[in-house]
């Protein structure tokens, strides 16, 4: 890491392409950093700029900087850095330093940004969980804010199942933000996933940090998918900063009298792409390119996908051979659509305590799901 | 010339004993009572005087001072009317032609202005004491009878009125010791309160098996739910399954609701198992037990019952966190600037609780209009230390109307709580020198006496903790529900089926 860029990325407004002008017109960075205040005047740089500048230096020493973020367990690389993100240096204001702590190595060709409302329904609760279930089934990252809510969600399927998820934070690594997303985070760094910041230590969790945060989201990702979001909400940016990096927003519909689809159903009569099942996003952001979908937009795609799959067919049976006869009627009787434990006890002969039982047992065995409310469904298997 | 009575102190469900000492001496009239009398103790002198005079006796017009010794102890209440009464006739020298041997009996009372004897609280304490000291007589007020009676071997003679008590002392009138057919009468209560039979609940079969469990093991458990699914009726419902008592049971249980004055005449002995359902705007005093002079709150007052808590989360937090001791040990410690009391708490809990502020998340009809975040506070209500001592949370679903309308009978309160009651009969035989009388009560050692769990049943354990992320601390909580399912069975060792229907009743995240 070269000092002098670590200082020119902790200058406010100082992004990316200034960085390259700097070094095209001091020759470099070194330079630049050693410039009186008339050179940097002449370069362009503002009063309040320069100032800033000159501020800093004075206390600026590297070598402390690092052992800081050492102690920390924090690691860092920059833009000219092969460990830097191949698909985050594609958007068009990448940052300077990207902070991690975790595994940042990870193959990050197939990545989908997750996100949603903290305040979310039980059906952006359910969405989010069941495609964030599909994602990881099919090796695809899921990328989210590690906020309350859809966040925490997409990022906690992916702890049960092992599987490594990278959480962006609005403010430096050193502070945990949620505070009650703190053993979280740890749960992803211990899954070989990262927590990822622009900000350098010590920058609080300012509001627009938290936009500027939305806007890697989307640039870690192939495409975002977007489960619940009010008219007015940060995932509202996020979808923005998706479209400005030429990515495609995926959007489940939802209620028009709820107000937590309000901005979904918004984007959706927009123009994003309106999905009712994962494997959508799948087939669109990575196709397995035949000559008739190859260098075809993503509409056309679309169209072509769906002529091909009239049906879509995830719902593989599910393998019943180890039930036993009562186990096998109960699980018959549990459909796609939930039931209630008291239509169960409608509908079969068994005494309540085996109903209990068994539900417990096929509930364990991951067949079905009790979605709250003594309400049973099956689990989708992909 | 001084004379001694003997009476009795109630502190908390305790008695000890008051000696009650007079002195006539010369001096301008008047009465002054020492020894940390209280100001219903001290207004008593104006009661006694009046009733002296309308029982046709004489005040002595001298100086009378009256002791209460201990003198260091606080004492309150009315019941020393009547002994005060007698040690002055005695020091006056009125009682002098009887030959009563007073050292032998304890006297309590109060007293009204035309004589007449008045109930007052706390008789069984006083009855319990004069046996276990060896006292063979006791004088209360012919109200107090039957409460008194409760106790085996001693004399209980009611007295109506001061001048029938004279007579019976000077060997004019013979009060008979009351007599009282004890059995009979625990007997004679009809148990089953029918409307809230079990009969009569339309579905939730579910929580009704849960009620089941909870009754047979004293396990608590809170019942959480859509506003109008039936969860305060299901907890009404508890009290037509609950067993009967033992002796000693009525015994204890009577004697709490003696020291807080709740034994009315038509219920002068408790034989029922209590329902207490305090509500959530009760003060922790009240509910916990307190006052400068301590007083059991409500959780004592269901000792060996139910106390049911609608609306779980909207009772104060103080409140709900000063469950944890008694929810743990069955007793609470009161602690008050003049002593510190204990008083046996050991109840089941039956909490209701909505699942989140508008009552519908999880509803399968009607939509939750609460945020994740909304909820998550609701939930957060309910501290984990408190959650962790409920055994059982059971989810109680709206029922629809094609259910409601159907007009099959369930099954009959009656026969729920014969099986109960078989349970019951196990626990106590298994428990016989463990110190302890249910299933819930089990620590870590008694479970790995009495739990014995095969392969399965550790299999099916150990998935749990993968498969329904079950946290270390319910594993025991579970097996103590399995232990009492399979009890439910008649089974000595613990099948994988009852194990597993225990997790389906624990508590979820």
């Amino acid at each position: 890491m070269n000092k002098y860029l670590f200082f020119f990325s902790s200058i406010n407004k100082i992004g990316i392409k200034t960085i390259l002008k700097l070094i095209d017109f001091f020759g470099s960075l070194e330079n630049a950093f050693d410039s009186s205040m008339a050179d940097l005047k002449e370069f362009g740089f503002s009063n309040s700029i320069i100032e800033d500048i000159f501020n800093k230096k004075k206390n600026f020493n590297f070598d402390n900087e690092c052992l800081k973020y050492k102690k920390l367990n924090i690691d860092f690389c920059s833009y000219f850095e092969d460990s830097y993100p191949a698909i985050l240096k594609k958007i068009p204001d990448p940052p300077i330093i990207i902070f991690y702590k975790g595994n940042l190595s990870n193959n990050l060709d197939k990545t989908i940004g997750v996100v949603g409302a903290r305040n979310c329904s039980d059906y952006g609760v359910s969405v989010a969980r069941d495609f964030c279930e599909y994602f990881i089934n099919n090796d695809i990252i899921p990328v989210s804010g590690g906020a309350i809510g859809i966040d925490s969600i997409s990022h906690e399927v992916a702890i049960s199942k092992n599987y490594p998820t990278i959480s962006v934070m609005g403010t430096g690594l050193d502070i945990v933000y949620p505070a009650r997303n703190k053993k979280l985070f740890q749960d992803i760094i211990d899954n070989n996933g990262a927590i990822v910041s622009e900000f350098p230590i010590g920058a609080n969790g300012l509001p627009q940090n938290f936009i500027m945060r939305n806007r890697i989201i989307a640039g870690l990702s192939a495409g975002v998918f977007i489960v619940e979001a009010g008219i007015k909400s940060g995932t509202m940016t996020t979808a923005e900063f998706a479209i400005d990096q030429n990515k495609n927003v995926f959007v489940v519909p939802g209620s028009i009298y709820s107000s937590f689809s309000e901005g979904t159903n918004y984007l959706i009569k927009n123009g994003a792409i309106f999905i009712t099942n994962p494997r959508e996003i799948e087939d669109m952001v990575w196709p397995t390119f035949t000559k008739a979908t190859a260098g075809e937009s993503v509409g056309v795609r679309r169209a072509l996908y769906l002529q091909n799959n009239n049906e879509i067919k995830i719902k593989k049976p599910v393998d019943v051979s180890w039930m036993n006869e009562d186990e096998k009627n109960i699980f018959d009787l549990i459909s796609y659509k939930s039931i209630n434990i008291e239509n169960i006890v409608l509908k079969s002969n068994l005494s309540i305590q085996k109903i209990n039982s068994i539900l417990i047992i096929l509930e364990i065995k991951g067949v079905i799901i009790n979605l709250g409310g003594m309400n049973y469904k099956r689990i989708e298997k992909n | 010339m001084i004379s001694k009575i003997y009476s009795c102190v109630v502190i908390g469900l305790n008695s000890r004993l008051v000696e009650i000492e007079s002195d006539i001496d010369f001096g301008f009239q008047k009465i002054s009572i020492v020894g940390l009398p209280d100001v219903s103790v001290n207004e008593s002198k104006d009661r006694i005087s009046s009733a002296l005079k309308n029982s046709g006796f004489d005040l002595p017009r001298n100086k009378i001072t009256i002791n209460l010794a201990p003198a260091n102890i606080h004492k309150a209440g009315t019941l020393y009317d009547l002994p005060i009464a007698l040690s002055i006739l005695l020091a006056n020298g009125q009682l002098k032609k009887s030959s009563f041997d007073f050292s032998k009996s304890l006297f309590v009372g109060e007293l009204s202005l035309n004589g007449d004897l008045r109930k007052i609280n706390g008789i069984l304490s006083c009855a319990i004491f004069a046996k276990e000291n060896g006292y063979e007589n006791l004088f209360i007020p012919e109200d107090n009878a039957k409460e008194a009676a409760l106790v085996d071997g001693i004399n209980i003679y009611p007295v109506f009125n001061l001048k029938q008590l004279i007579d019976h002392l000077l060997n004019k009138l013979n009060i008979e010791s009351f007599e009282f057919d004890k059995y009979s009468y625990f007997n004679s209560i009809d148990f089953i309160d029918d409307s809230f039979n079990f009969k009569y609940i339309k579905g939730q079969n579910h929580a009704k098996r849960a009620l089941e469990i909870a009754a047979a093991g004293a396990h608590n458990i809170l019942f959480y739910g859509p506003p109008g699914s039936g969860k305060t009726m299901l907890a009404r419902s508890i009290v037509t399954i609950l067993p009967k008592m033992s002796e000693e049971e009525i015994l204890e249980v009577s004697r709490i609701h003696s020291v807080a004055g709740l034994l009315t005449e038509k219920q002068p002995i408790i034989i029922k198992r209590p329902f207490r359902s305090p509500h959530h705007s009760g003060s922790c005093a009240s509910i916990v037990g307190g006052g400068s002079n301590p007083k059991p709150g409500e959780i004592s007052l269901a000792h060996r019952g139910v106390l049911f808590l609608d609306e779980f989360p909207e009772f104060s937090k103080i409140v709900l966190e000063s469950l944890r001791q008694p929810l743990e040990d069955g007793f609470v410690t009161i602690s008050r600037a003049v002593r510190t009391i204990e008083f046996p708490a050991r109840f089941i809990l039956v909490a209701s609780a909505n699942p989140c502020s508008c009552g519908f998340f999880g509803d399968s009809e009607k939509k939750c209009s609460c945020s994740q975040l909304q909820i998550l506070k609701y939930k957060n209500k309910i501290s984990g230390p408190i959650a962790d001592r409920i055994d059982m949370h059971v989810e109680v679903p709206r029922i629809k109307f094609d259910e409601l309308s159907d007009n099959n009978l369930s099954e009959d309160s009656v026969s729920v709580k014969n099986r109960v009651e078989v349970v019951v009969d196990i626990q106590k035989n298994r428990f016989k020198n463990s110190g302890i009388v249910n299933n819930s009560e089990m620590k870590s050692k008694h479970i790995k006496e009495f739990c014995k769990l095969d392969d399965q049943s550790l299999e099916i354990l150990k998935s749990a903790v993968v498969g329904l992320s079950l946290s270390g601390r319910a594993y025991n909580k579970i097996i103590k529900l399995a232990r009492t399912i399979a009890d439910l069975d008649g089974i000595e060792d613990i099948k994988m089926n009852h194990v597993a229907e225990a997790l389906q009743y624990r508590r979820r995240e």
